[in-house]
């Protein structure tokens, strides 16, 4: 900055300096266009952010206090004639069984789109509709794609005459890069009824909270620092007590109270790579990124992104400084790149971790790189 | 079995200490799931005490806090992470545009 501010304005407006200016003005657009278009650099910048998020994320001392979860295996369906739907009388003694436990609300991460048999769609629906907790029932119908108005789930649902939510997630997808299917966002919702609201609000609406969105991305929550699991978690078969060997008293102990989500956890569905999958390459069922939503609502929890405005000024900013920094470098570039480097690196755990933001680094980086490039090999060139 | 120093290595033992999570109430951890044969369901240690869970093997325990816990055991075995096949169908993913 010292260089510009000492120079008079009539050597400011050179050829060179405009030309040095329009080089950084075109780096930062070239970002900002690929950004848009391609969402360049899409794999980098996903594994930046997801690497800060799976390592900076906030952590609780211990377990969560007020969620569940209660899932439903391909163990505890071992057996049945079906597996899918989910076995309907299965579900029903399952919420009588949480009900009874004391749950303050139950949520059903289930599909109810087609009939099973009808004296097991009776008993959940019955079971649904007696239960002393608040019930929310998952809704396929209410996501993207209109439902045709006489569908099975709607009049499923109007029966237990209890709330639903849908159960979608997002993921970035664009026409012209793979998406890599990872869930780092929560689905768009409409506005009005609970039917377009998803799964997780209606959830936090049911357990007396209004939820706040500030951005469509989801607001992680890592393992606890004691090394339990993030939420309670049990298996239908520990509730349902098939095995014979649930201690007395324990399902109601570790349920009473909490909101407790009951969802799937089979091999073929609803398993989702998530931020937290970035070395693992492990999936997470769709129960386990409802019940992270959930506690975002009810924690007034947040992340945000910067948009593409603030993105191509961090960009043009980035090549400016790298162009200053290429030009006045010399032979200690090498050395000012990798400050750079853990500068920006620096800088995206910083603005994470104290403002939840996620930091474009890699395009910030690109634009830099760019920018010194440009001032030093166009240095030693005019040199 | 699963104590032997000798083999400890190769069997790819995981040790878990869990002293800190103590409920002055209630004295056990009481296995809740596992798929370790040594390990059955309903088998309850005292609380604080060394877990030791075979290679590629996971135990869940239930907390004299009426927290749960999982225990993988780790070594060569370990397949709980690292590449999976995908499953295929059912995510439910939304595509939305990039922002």
């Amino acid at each position: 900055m010292s260089y510009f501010m000492r120079l008079p304005w009539t050597q400011m407006l050179s050829r060179q300096n405009l030309i040095s200016a329009g080089y950084v003005l075109a780096c930062a657009a070239i970002a900002l266009l690929l950004s848009a278009l391609l969402h360049f650099p899409h794999g980098p910048q996903h594994w930046s952010a997801d690497m800060v998020t799976s390592k900076y994320s906030p952590a609780r001392d211990t377990q969560h206090d007020r969620i569940a979860l209660v899932y439903v295996t391909d163990a505890t369906l071992a057996g049945l004639r079906y597996t899918a739907p989910t076995d309907r009388q299965l579900l029903a003694d399952l919420v009588k069984k949480i009900d009874a436990a004391g749950a303050s609300a139950i949520g059903l991460d289930f599909i109810f789109d087609r009939k099973t048999e009808d004296a097991k769609d009776a008993a959940l629906k019955d079971a649904i509709r007696t239960a002393r907790a608040k019930v929310v029932l998952g809704r396929f119908g209410g996501g993207p794609d209109a439902e045709p108005p006489d569908s099975f789930e709607k009049g499923f649902i109007a029966d237990t005459t209890r709330p639903a939510g849908h159960l979608f997630f997002a993921e970035h997808q664009s026409s012209l890069v793979i998406t890599d299917d990872a869930i780092r966002k929560m689905a768009a919702q409409s506005a009005g009824t609970s039917e377009t609201k998803s799964f997780a609000e209606v959830l936090a609406e049911a357990a007396g909270t209004t939820p706040h969105k500030r951005s469509s991305y989801i607001a992680w929550l890592k393992e606890p620092d004691d090394g339990t699991e993030t939420f309670l978690t049990l298996s239908a078969d520990t509730v349902l007590n098939t095995t014979g060997k649930t201690p007395p008293d324990m399902v109601a102990k570790m349920l009473g109270g909490k909101i407790v989500l009951v969802g799937g956890n089979f091999f073929d569905r609803d398993q989702h790579l998530i931020p937290f999958s970035v070395s693992s390459h492990h999936r997470y069922p769709g129960l386990f990124v409802h019940a992270q939503i959930l506690d975002q609502f009810l924690n007034d929890r947040s992340i945000a992104i910067i948009g593409s405005t603030g993105t191509a000024l961090l960009a043009a900013l980035g090549a400016a400084i790298g162009f200053w920094a290429g030009r006045w470098s010399g032979n200690r570039y090498m050395l000012v790149e990798l400050a750079t480097v853990a500068t920006l690196i620096l800088v995206g755990i910083l603005t994470f971790v104290y403002g939840g933001l996620i930091f474009p680094y890699t395009s910030t980086l690109l634009a830099w790189i760019a920018g010194a490039a440009g001032g030093h090999y166009g240095q030693s060139h005019h040199a | 079995m699963l104590t032997n120093s000798s083999n400890a290595k190769a069997m790819g033992l995981a040790v878990a200490t869990l002293a800190a999570l103590a409920s002055p109430a209630v004295a056990d951890m009481t296995v809740i799931e596992s798929d370790d044969p040594e390990i059955a369901v309903g088998r309850t240690y005292p609380d604080g005490a060394t877990v030791d869970v075979a290679a590629g093997k996971t135990v869940k325990l239930a907390l004299p806090s009426d927290k749960t816990k999982v225990i993988k055991g780790t070594g060569e075995a370990d397949t709980a992470s690292g590449d999976q096949s995908a499953p295929f169908g059912g995510t439910r993913g939304e595509e939305t545009p990039d922002e």
